[in-house]
């Protein structure tokens, strides 16, 4: 098995890596990949602690159900956005989506 | 058996791979690099010995919404020709191999499975399996509030 220390040095990686996207890119659909990045480092984190340090088969499925779903509904809700944008011919500058308030 | 170096490289291709994701210059490149890295977590929850979790996140991420993300955007790029087919070809098969071989050094805990169909549906709808249906009407929901969600936004930008 991985160790405990490598895991979280991934999941800390993935999140760090993560964030920096967010922060550095004005794309819409980079921003979502990486906020994406942002949940598989929870994935692997969320998995590990509950295998390593709450029981040894543990699995924590109920947390990883709830950010599972929250990441599935991203990517529907990215795909939904990026058709629709793309067709009306809209910038995909997060800078520029002012029309988005309401 | 497990090779003292896989840990290692699936570390490393796993930070690789998402840090393709944002410095990527193509959204479709991005899109394929984040399908690499939902697979490479798979991988990670295989090595914890959690193979329900790996399956279901090859089959939910990789398998689904990957697919589903990869073909909308591929679509709407409206990209007809192939662009470095050899490097394309290459690639996939050193991914097949490398899967193959890594999937060989996996310690092999999947339990035996009954073969009566009976025994088996009926332990499908034993209440063990209720976070799967819980799983998937959340994703329905999702999916559903999600372009109901992007039509009304559609609707007050145009």
């Amino acid at each position: 098995m991985l160790d405990f220390l490598v895991l979280m040095g991934i999941s800390l990686a993935l999140f760090a890596i993560g964030i920096a996207g967010v922060a550095t890119n004005k794309h819409f659909i980079i921003i979502m990949l990486s906020i994406e990045l942002i949940l598989v480092a929870s994935m692997i984190a969320a998995v590990s602690y509950f295998s390593y340090l709450v029981s040894p088969g543990g699995t924590g499925i109920v947390l990883l159900i709830s950010i599972w779903s929250v990441a599935a509904v991203e990517i529907i809700t990215l795909v939904a956005f990026y058709v629709y944008m793309k067709h009306i011919g809209y910038d995909f500058d997060v800078t520029r989506l002012s029309k988005l308030k309401w | 058996m497990a090779l003292p170096y896989i840990p290692i490289a699936l570390a490393a291709s796993i930070v690789a791979s998402a840090a393709f994701v944002v410095a990527s210059r193509r959204v479709l490149h991005a899109v394929a690099a984040l399908a690499l890295v939902f697979t490479e977590s798979a991988l990670i929850f295989l090595y914890l010995n959690q193979i329900l979790l790996a399956l279901l996140q090859l089959l939910v991420f990789v398998g689904g919404l990957s697919t589903y993300l990869i073909v909308a955007i591929a679509a709407e790029e409206h990209i007809n020709k192939m662009e470095n087919a050899p490097v394309f070809i290459a690639l996939s098969v050193i991914f097949f191999v490398g899967a193959s071989t890594l999937l060989t050094y996996l310690p092999a805990t999947i339990p035996p499975q009954s073969n009566d169909i009976v025994s088996v549906a009926a332990s499908v709808f034993q209440a063990d399996y209720a976070f799967l249906y819980l799983a998937v009407l959340l994703l329905f929901a999702g999916a559903i509030g999600s372009t109901l969600v992007a039509r009304r936004v559609v609707k007050l930008v145009t």
